[in-house]
């Protein structure tokens, strides 16, 4: 044997290699009929196998399996059996069972040497861990082993199947020889963005010399609201917790998930750097002059991440009037934005426009301008080029603004102080979530668009904060679609990460149910893809026309949890699974972690695990807030609360929480919030 | 690739011998290429296995006539089966002398749980290769050849001897009397059926082998059938059966042939005695009866689909309508793609498949060897 360590010679050989005028074998193919023994009987599509040319190994992936019998015609076998199906035969008709094989690589004797010679007629055995890594162009990595899926091969040992990381190279998957991963699937499987999840796990946990951090856009309830929490807990460590964990029917991981991460040589942990921005729900704003992003408590905003003492993770997105000029394309009728209408928005751009305020400040303004001119007999009908009543089309429909927006925009200007921002720079392994969950139409587009639009800003300017961003965006053909039909300056800035991004350390993970329908840019330049199910009519299209038809009945098929993956390093796609999310995921994270499963002293209690080290026993708050009302309790907490976030927090929470508690009611200074705005202008104080 | 290295080692023995012979001055002319003897002017003559018929058959059942054995149950006793084939070449002459070479290959295979498997035998071997010299008809190049052969390696084989080495030397001109060595086409036909005769006795080899297994001796129940004629039986062996599937000329005569052409499918006939039989030695009788397993196919004449049946000589009429059930139960699977389909049964058809390879796979050994002869120029200036 030429290599053997690459044949599980233990096995013995499972097969032998068949040559004819019709099937020969070449450097990228060959057929194999399988033995009767035991290991062979366990031979699937996906299954790697090797095989021996002259001078060289063959590492090749199973395909088309078909079986064959000297039958030749199907009348033959009723006239046999006189059409009674339960006729027991005295002997069974000999049926061969014959694979294709689709070779990986080949490996040549000498170590410098390349080969693409066929395999000859020969027996043929399960690939090794070794051979698999080596037919997946491990050893000519020039980055990270990124794991990606595992491979499990047929050789089993007492039951458990040969288990390979599938790698992928992290220089192209993140840059900057290649870049992008581009997963294809039905919908409602959650397996892209399950697999999503896990890819940037894997990532963080094999990259330790690089600064790593991921962007992602929470699109659908608590899914991605919740990945700082574990998948399970120890009930030795918190037993109240394991209780409301169970509650939820949050069991966890099953032995074979924790085997498979246990395989892939990954840790089970949450992300423990979660940061969630979203904004506030529609009519929570009051209109004042000017919005304290930091006061704005989290029960304000559009999220079902907001239960006391969950949310110190939890930031406001809240945009000015002049952030949502430049997107005013998205917002307003096409049949609205006519040139004039646009060229009136781009004065406001010019002047500097930057709130609702001012937005009506400067109609006050020109409303004056015409009066006076009315006042003085003069005949105008313009200011400043612009025609009175495209000013009063502006007026009527910036009225409507802030409904469009959804609760993303507010009245007045806004103060982030030193409120982590969702357009900022981010810190090593920060999993940034965009919550747009509870959002429709216009303002989840415009939050997508500006985000990605503004990171992108600062990739350009060198001020990621990290060596890379993985940026995952969810249903490209939406936001990236094929052809020229439709174009956007989101569709524009995915292209040009997809073109350029690798070289500014950005990488795009994109998803979509129809690869076909995304812009062939955003795809061409993806050097990782994978495939999920795939229905039928997808699968017609030329996009799969590289696949073969077993594979592509297979797509069809495909159970949850194993992709298709094809990289720049493999020569043909390879099929793999990859174990269930390491985090708390789903409705699990809302029941679990939300409001309404807590009564005010374990929110109080879940506050103060927060901010200090030594948290109060739950019977002492209990104590502490007997006969209080709920809401003067939460508003007490909420000031305590938002001292911290803004960094003036006491040095003892909960005595200042219950000093809070203590005081009697004092008059409104500034808006609804002002007990909160009080307790936070106190621990300035 | 047990065949292809024994193939081997018989090409590369040959060749050792036709290198030698040519520094002694033997000339050896290649022949004309590819020069299959199965396949050509030999394959017109009728089979040993049917030989015409030269009188009436001695009926043990009366009145002669067709016979119902009754619709079978989907079991037997058929666990054996035993099969061979043959492939032979002429690859040159010496003088008039043809010098042929033959692959003979044999197999029992054993039926359990519906599946088959080659019954493991140490002896004698599954494969048999042999060159056919007419060494008794005198030629002095060929007597000459013949020793070098043996230098080289090969075996000669007794009268009744079994084959027990893989490569052996036969003589086609052994059993007659005054054999012309100008003769080439008598010659050629004599080899051939020496390497028929070669493929019995392996056949018989491994008959005898099966009689004597201890697997066959503690299942008393476990029946053999073989493709052909019962030769080479024992007496004691009453657990066996003779395949005859090609029936070119009826053992009987008058009006019994037109009883034997009418025969419905899944009926048998009386049994009887060959009457070529009748003129042997009594240990040679054997009792016999057809059986129409399918009904006549399309294009194919009204023998097409019998069978003919033997079993020991003193077979009972309610045994023989039992082993014909058996034979029936074996119509599912089709014997096809065989073209002798309709009288065959499948396990036979899988014996040869196996076997087939086996011979085949020497084509490219007699080619090689036709070209070793071709391009060596003749020591005398001829050819």
């Amino acid at each position: 044997m030429l290599h053997p360590n690459y044949l599980d010679m233990d096995l013995g050989p499972i097969g032998r290699v068949v040559t004819s005028e019709e099937n020969p074998a070449t450097a990228h193919e060959f057929y194999f009929w399988t033995a009767e023994t035991e290991a062979a009987q366990n031979l699937d599509i996906g299954h790697i196998v090797a095989a021996e040319a002259e001078d060289a190994t063959a590492i090749a992936v199973l395909d088309d399996p078909q079986r064959y019998s000297d039958l030749q015609s199907f009348l033959d076998d009723f006239y046999a059996y006189d059409g009674d199906p339960a006729l027991e035969a005295l002997s069974e008709r000999v049926e061969i069972l014959v694979f294709k094989a689709r070779v990986l690589a080949t490996k040549h004797r000498h170590e410098k040497k390349k080969s693409k010679r066929p395999v000859r007629t020969g027996p043929v055995f399960f690939a090794t861990s070794a051979a698999i890594e080596y037919a997946l162009g491990a050893e000519e990595f020039s980055g990270h082993h990124i794991p990606m899926l595992l491979h499990e091969n047929g050789n089993e040992k007492d039951g458990t199947p040969q288990r390979t990381p599938l790698y992928v190279d992290g220089d192209y998957l993140l840059g900057p020889e290649a870049g992008h991963l581009n997963i294809t699937g039905m919908s409602g499987l959650s397996t892209k963005t399950s697999h999503a999840l896990f890819t940037i796990a894997s990532t963080f946990q094999t990259m330790k010399d690089k600064k790593v951090a991921a962007l992602m856009f929470n699109v659908k309830g608590a899914d991605l609201l919740f990945l700082d929490k574990p998948v399970e807990v120890d009930p030795a460590n918190d037993p109240e917790l394991a209780e409301r964990y169970e509650k939820a029917g949050q069991k966890g991981l099953p032995r074979e998930d924790r085997e498979m991460y246990a395989s892939l040589g990954l840790d089970i942990q949450p992300f423990e750097n979660l940061r969630i921005f979203a904004p506030m729900r529609y009519g929570m704003e009051a209109g004042e002059r000017v919005i304290h992003a930091e006061g704005v408590p989290t029960r304000k905003l559009n999220t079902l991440r907001n239960a006391r003492g969950e949310d110190s993770n939890v930031f406001p997105i809240i945009w000015e009037l002049g952030d949502v000029l430049p997107y005013a394309g998205y917002v307003f009728e096409p049949s609205d934005m006519d040139d004039k209408f646009r060229g009136f928005i781009e004065e406001l751009r010019d002047q500097g426009i930057r709130t609702q305020a001012d937005f009506y400040g400067l109609l006050d303004e020109i409303e004056d301008y015409f009066e006076a001119a009315r006042e003085d007999g003069k005949n105008i009908s313009s200011w400043n080029g612009h025609n009175h009543m495209t000013i009063a089309k502006v007026r009527n429909r910036f009225k409507i603004l802030p409904t469009k927006c959804g609760g993303l925009l507010a009245h007045g200007k806004v103060e982030h102080g030193d409120l982590p921002r969702v357009e900022g720079p981010f810190e090593n392994n920060e999993m940034r979530v965009v919550d747009i969950s509870q959002l429709t139409g216009i303002p989840q587009d415009l939050i997508v668009t500006s985000v990605i639009s503004k990171i992108w800003e600062l990739a350009e300017s060198g001020r990621l904060g990290v060596d890379k961003l993985i940026i995952f965006v969810d249903e490209l053909n939406k936001y990236a679609p094929a052809g020229n039909s439709r174009t956007s300056s989101l569709k524009d800035t995915l292209v040009d990460i997809s073109a350029r991004g690798r070289h500014l350390n950005l990488t795009l993970f994109g998803a979509q149910q129809f690869r076909s329908k995304v812009d062939d840019e955003v795809i061409g330049n993806a050097a990782t893809s994978l495939y999920g199910r795939i229905g039928d009519e997808e699968l017609t299209n030329s996009s799969y026309r590289s696949f073969s038809g077993t594979t592509r009945e297979e797509l069809l098929q495909l159970e949850k949890g194993r992709l298709l993956c094809r990289h720049a390093h493999y020569a043909v796609p390879v099929f793999g699974t990859f174990p269930r999310p390491m985090v708390l995921m789903g409705k699990q994270g809302t029941d679990i972690f939300g409001e309404h499963r807590q009564d005010a002293a374990t929110s109080v209690l879940s506050v103060m695990r927060n901010l200090t080290g030594k948290p109060p026993r739950i019977t002492a708050i209990r104590e502490d807030i007997e006969g209080v009302p709920e809401e003067k309790i939460f508003e007490a907490l909420d000031a305590v609360q938002a001292a911290h976030r803004t960094g003036h927090g006491a040095a003892d929470p909960y005595k200042n929480f219950r000093w809070n508690l203590t005081r009697g009611n004092r008059p409104s200074r500034r808006r609804e919030s002002s007990q909160i705005l009080s307790g936070l202008d106190r621990m300035r104080d | 690739m047990l065949s292809g290295s024994i193939s081997k080692d018989f090409a590369q023995k040959i060749g050792v011998a036709l290198a030698n012979a040519r520094r002694k001055g033997i000339h050896i002319t290649a022949g004309a290429g590819s020069c299959d003897l199965e396949a050509q002017q030999f394959a017109n003559l009728p089979s040993e296995e049917e030989q015409p018929p030269a009188g009436r058959p001695h009926h043990l059942e009366t009145p002669p006539g067709p016979r119902d054995p009754g619709a079978h149950d989907g079991t037997s006793r058929l666990c054996y089966f035993l099969d061979g084939v043959q492939s032979a070449r002429e690859i040159g002459r010496i003088e008039m002398s043809p010098v042929v070479v033959a692959t003979v290959a044999a197999a029992i295979i054993n039926r359990c749980e519906r599946r088959f498997s080659r019954m493991p035998m140490e002896s004698p071997p599954v494969v048999v290769q042999a060159v056919i010299l007419p060494r008794s008809a005198g030629e002095p190049g060929v007597e000459a050849f013949w020793e070098l052969l043996i230098e080289a390696g090969f075996s000669e084989l007794g009268p009744d001897e079994v084959p027990s080495s893989e490569h052996l030397i036969l003589d086609s001109a052994e059993y007659m009397a005054d054999a012309d060595p100008s003769d080439y086409v008598g010659m050629r036909e004599r080899s051939r059926v020496r390497v028929r005769a070669l493929r019995e006795r392996l056949e018989g080899g491994m008959l005898r082998q099966w009689e004597g297994d201890d697997r066959t001796l503690e299942d008393t129940d476990a029946w053999i059938a073989v493709d052909g004629q019962l030769k080479e039986i024992r007496e004691s062996n009453r657990r066996a059966i003779g395949l005859i599937k090609s029936v070119a000329r009826p053992e009987f005569v008058g009006k019994d042939v037109g009883m034997l052409l009418d025969l419905e499918p899944g009926m048998r006939t009386t049994s009887f005695v060959p009457d070529w039989q009748l003129r042997r030695n009594p240990s040679d009788h054997r009792t016999s009866w057809y059986l129409r397993m399918w009904p006549p196919q399309q294009g194919a004449d009204a023998l097409g689909s019998l069978m003919r049946i033997e079993a020991q000589r003193d077979t009972e009429p309610d045994q023989i309508d039992e082993i014909s059930r058996w034979v029936l139960a074996e119509r599912a699977p089709l014997a096809k793609p065989d073209p002798r389909w309709p009288a065959m049964i499948y396990p036979i058809h899988y014996v040869e498949k196996i076997l087939k390879p086996l011979v085949q796979g020497s084509e490219r050994t007699y080619a090689r060897l036709e070209r070793q002869l071709a391009e060596d120029p003749p020591a005398n200036g001829r050819n």
